[in-house]
């Protein structure tokens, strides 16, 4: 069964490169993953940084010395204070700010001139976003490798997340070189376009490590399960007893002759003593603290079993938990095609609202088909909205007709039970089982999930 | 059929099923695409105010030119340069930094939409089809009545009744938190087809008495891509009741093999004369006695009629009174005051057992919660079990309100175990019981667990807490030895015990009383 999820982590390792690939050579790259870029912005961050800590240090200094002229009318504490920091008077406090200014590599321009400092600010945005696309870029890889190796889809989110940023940061910075020209006259040559092609494919391999997870979720968890019960079940099988050779020391008793004068124990206390004993070797080895008694006994207890239930260690292991893998792998593709094409469509059809609208429209409202509105991004939201609400509503309208039939079949249920039981005979309660006895304890107190 | 009614009966009253929601992965991909959607429309909309700016910032000049050139200033650093006043070049600038191309602005459009969809489409399918009331969840234990430290394996089936499949289906089964599981899992995550059933099961052991409900059953069914899921509680419950420990009798029993303690009848007969096999004593003879009782030698050796008597095989009456109040609830969990009574309790019981005398148990607290007449019968010691298993410290003590109970219902005289803390009941009240029982000529001992010794064991303690323990069992003793004083006269021993001396002197005290005849059947 192992061999699925390998069959799984390949189709999205495929598929992933393709989106790597593909994003790699829609931006470019000789101007992005270069090492000036991060250098730039890590002197622009420092430097801002210096700016702030040196900007706090001086209002921090210039009211130590505020206090310090103050109390350095006491001539004493005066003098000393002078002989440790200096003369208040020759700190120059601007001389402290042109260094922290110096640490900062563009510090000599005139910042207070706008143009400048939309330069700067524009060199700064530039050198920063190209880190970003960088950093989104590669943590979009290293996600995407993570995703494979730990299948958990959040990794994959953080994957798609990353080349979204990058096309992004690239398009905002001009580090796009993919082909952007779209031919919108059909739907095909629509999606031949590199541009919808590169969103396709990063839609297609969010899908297929939803579909990776899925399986993965299923079969890694039961396989391991199985891994690890099976193991526990052989060690209880063939559990052997370890040759103590403990002594059964005394020990302090707790009884009223410990107050009075200590009392040697008797056999039966004794006993006990010796299952502490044993407890205590066998936390030694690192086993499960059942103790060696109830070990042998439940030792005992699963060779009974086993002869009530012959696949035992099937129902333990959960063993056909499994799926079947021809079923999983169906399910994948039939789902990935249907909900491709089904979303595919619509999104194509909400982007080109004219090729529905036309004929809807068209003969009976000419003058709403004509409207400039139609082209309108917002006409585009409005249908997006009205028609994911369509689905949402339908899902909440079938999921209340389910529960109410649900209702009615428990209903008839409940009739059918009152036929059937007489409750008055059996002198319960409804809503008790036969085997009530007292109060039952709280249910917070008692779960363990 | 029972259990489930009760399920159902939920159902209708609160609809306690969920109906079906979007996941954090599901909201996600909804989200994220709204977002993209947002980024696209913020763009366009940032395409439009770019080509707005050089009307508001730009100088009469410059928009003259675009006016009349047609376009708008690429360059706004020229315009700033050539020492115009307005703001424009620079904003420009920053301006065209946000200038999306078109296209892109589809592609996030796009895709935002795709994932918009992607995230909703499937919803009206999952709520058709995937519901879990077509999905039935059965629960099988081997035993419902264990011992303590025993075994139960559970058995949990779940079936698909729908023609659906169910990708993924999570199921959690709630075990009490004091029951340990030692094999297996309690939860299973799989795929469910149609028509089809899934089996797990799981070992658990019990560690306290009590009654313990397995359950409810938590099913959870989720979409393939994890973006919908629908949970549900199944209220149906397995009880298990759990008795008291059989360790004690266990070690009872290997103890009484090595040792070969006899448990036929008569072991350990009474010594009291009767019409045993065993010589007792010679006396008199008396017109009346029976002829072939006559000892001849005697006569021989002493010239006078005596008669042969015999050691009588009788058993002994022993009735436990175990008092449950709330203060015998006190000391470390799970080796309570009263977990203790309730190990001698049993002990003393599967020993009168054995041989064969007649054991009866009432319990009290504020008044007597159960009676179980003195019997012989074996059948009767689940029922003990059973009432031992459901004890809970509760109330105050009332000794007195029991002694009359069972003094209505018991006229004979027995050998009376009182097994209390004596620290809820009023003193009075207790030594007014102790004198109605010793009236009707009952024998009685009082074993009494010593709250502080079963609260911290002494050596574990500082200096400092050692001597606060002290003065508090100082203060104990005092009050016992009130009580002790007051019942001296009825001849009544309190024998006060610790956790490690509670079970032998029980024992010990049966087995004295039984020697000496104490409340002879």
């Amino acid at each position: 069964m192992r061999y699925l999820t390998y069959i799984y982590r390949i189709s999205y390792f495929v598929m992933f490169l393709t989106a790597l690939s593909l994003t790699y050579v829609s931006i470019d790259v000789e101007n992005i993953l270069i090492i000036e870029s991060l250098n730039d912005s890590i002197a622009y961050f420092l430097g801002v940084m210096t700016i702030l800590l040196a900007t706090i240090a001086i209002a921090l200094v210039s009211a130590a010395y505020t206090i310090a002229s103050l109390i350095a009318r006491i001539p004493i504490i005066g003098s000393l204070f002078s002989g440790i920091i200096g003369d208040p008077n020759n700190i120059a406090i601007n001389l402290n700010l042109s260094i922290a200014y110096g640490l900062f590599p563009i510090g000599n321009q005139d910042l207070l001139n706008p143009e400048v400092a939309v330069n700067v600010i524009g060199t700064f945005i530039t050198a920063f976003a190209t880190t970003l696309i960088a950093f989104s870029f590669i943590t979009a890889v290293l996600s995407g490798v993570g995703f494979l190796r730990e299948g958990d889809s959040r990794l994959a989110i953080t994957s798609f997340v990353g080349f979204q940023a990058t096309i992004l940061f690239a398009t905002l910075t001009d580090h796009l070189t993919i082909t952007l020209t779209v031919d919108s006259t059909n739907i095909i040559t629509y999606f031949a376009s590199q541009i919808f092609l590169l969103a396709l494919v990063h839609y297609i391999v969010l899908e297929l490590a939803f579909q990776t997870a899925y399986a993965l979720n299923v079969i890694e968890p039961t396989l391991l399960r199985e891994k690890r019960i099976r193991k526990h079940l052989d060690y209880i099988i063939n559990f052997v007893p370890p040759r103590e050779d403990a002594e059964e020391k005394e020990d302090v008793v707790q009884s009223m002759g410990s107050i009075q004068q200590s009392k040697r124990l008797d056999l039966l206390s004794a006993s006990y003593l010796r299952e502490i004993v044993e407890k205590r070797i066998l936390r030694r080895e690192g086993q499960r603290d059942l103790g060696v008694k109830a070990t042998m006994r439940l030792q005992s207890y699963i060779q009974g079993l086993k002869n009530h239930y012959l696949d035992l260690e099937e129902l333990i292991t959960a063993k056909t938990a499994l799926p079947e893998s021809g079923r999983v792998i169906r399910g994948t593709i039939i789902g990935i095609a249907l909900r491709l094409v089904l979303v595919v469509i619509l999104g194509y059809l909400v982007l080109n609202p004219q090729l529905f609208m036309e004929p809807l429209f068209k003969a009976g409202f000419p003058q709403l088909f004509n409207s400039l509105e139609i082209d309108q991004p917002d006409f585009r939201t409005v249908i997006i909205v009205n028609l994911s609400l369509t689905f949402i509503v339908l899902g909440l309208l079938l999921s209340s007709r389910a529960e109410r039939k649900r209702k009615e079949a428990a209903t008839s249920e409940v009739q059918r039970i009152h036929i059937t039981v007489d409750f008055d005979e059996t002198g319960l309660e409804m809503g008790t089982t036969p085997q009530s006895r007292g109060p039952i304890p709280e249910e917070e107190e008692l779960l363990t999930f | 059929m029972i259990g489930e009614f009760t399920v159902i009966q939920k159902i209708i009253k609160h609809g306690e099923m969920e109906m079906a929601s979007l996941t954090q992965r599901g909201a996600f991909v909804a989200i994220g695409g709204i977002l993209l959607l947002s980024l696209g429309l913020a763009a366009l909309g940032l395409r439009t105010v770019t080509t707005m700016v050089p009307f508001f910032f730009s100088s009469n000049d410059d928009l003259a030119n675009m006016l009349l050139g047609g376009g708008t200033p690429t360059n706004g650093t020229n315009t700033g340069a050539n020492g115009s006043s307005s703001l424009y070049g620079p904003i420009q600038d920053v301006m065209n930094f946000f200038n999306i191309p078109l296209p892109i602005i589809d592609y996030m459009m796009f895709l935002g939409t795709v994932m918009i969809f992607a995230a909703v489409i499937t919803f009206p399918f999952f709520s058709r089809s995937l519901n879990t009331s077509s999905i039935r969840v059965t629960r099988e234990i081997d035993k419902e009545k264990v011992f303590s430290g025993e075994f139960v394996h559970v058995k949990i089936t779940i079936q698909n009744l729908s023609r659906v499949n169910f990708d993924f289906i999570e199921i959690y089964d709630a075990i009490p938190s004091t029951f340990e599981l030692v094999l297996g899992e309690n939860y299973i995550l799989t795929q469910l087809p149609a028509k089809k059933s899934v089996s797990f099961s799981y070992v658990l052991r019990a560690s306290i008495r009590g009654v313990f409900r397995i359950g409810p059953t938590k099913v959870i069914v989720h979409d393939r891509l994890g973006f919908y899921t629908e949970e549900d509680i199944r209220e149906f419950y397995t009880e298990i009741l759990v008795y008291p420990s059989y360790e004690d009798i266990r070690r009872m029993e290997a103890l009484s093999k090595k040792r070969q303690i006899g448990k036929q009848f008569g072991s350990h007969k009474t010594k009291e004369k009767g019409t045993g096999d065993d010589f007792h004593s010679l006396r008199r003879y008396y017109p009346g006695d029976e002829f072939k009782k006559i000892d001849w030698k005697a006569f021989a050796r002493k010239n006078e009629l005596m008669v042969r008597e015999y050691e009588a095989e009788k058993n002994i009456r022993i009735l436990v009174f175990l008092d449950h109040s709330g203060s015998m609830g006190g000391g470390i969990p799970n080796n309570t005051k009263l977990d203790f009574a309730i190990r001698s309790t049993m002990l003393v019981m599967y020993m009168a057992q054995e041989r064969k005398d007649l054991f009866g148990l009432i319990t009290y607290a504020s008044r007597p919660t159960s009676f179980i007449a003195p019997t012989s019968n074996k059948n009767v010691f689940m029922k003990l079990l059973e009432t031992l298993a459901l004890l809970e410290p509760r109330g105050k003590s009332n000794p007195l309100a029991a002694v009359d109970y069972v003094m209505q219902r018991l006229p004979r005289s027995s050998f009376y175990v009182f097994i209390t803390d004596l620290e809820m009941s009023d003193p009075q009240l207790f030594v007014e019981a102790i004198k109605r029982a010793r009236a009707a000529k009952n024998f009685i001992t009082i074993i009494s667990p010593f709250g502080p010794l079963f609260e911290a064991k002494l050596e574990e303690l500082t200096p400092i807490e050692r001597a606060l323990a002290e003065a508090i069992a100082e203060e104990y003793l005092t009050y016992r030895k009130r009580v002790e004083d007051a019942i001296k006269r009825l001849d009544v021993e309190i024998i006060n015990v610790g956790p490690d001396d509670m079970l032998p002197t029980v024992i010990q005290q049966y087995l004295q009383a039984k020697n000496a005849g104490k409340g002879s059947v």
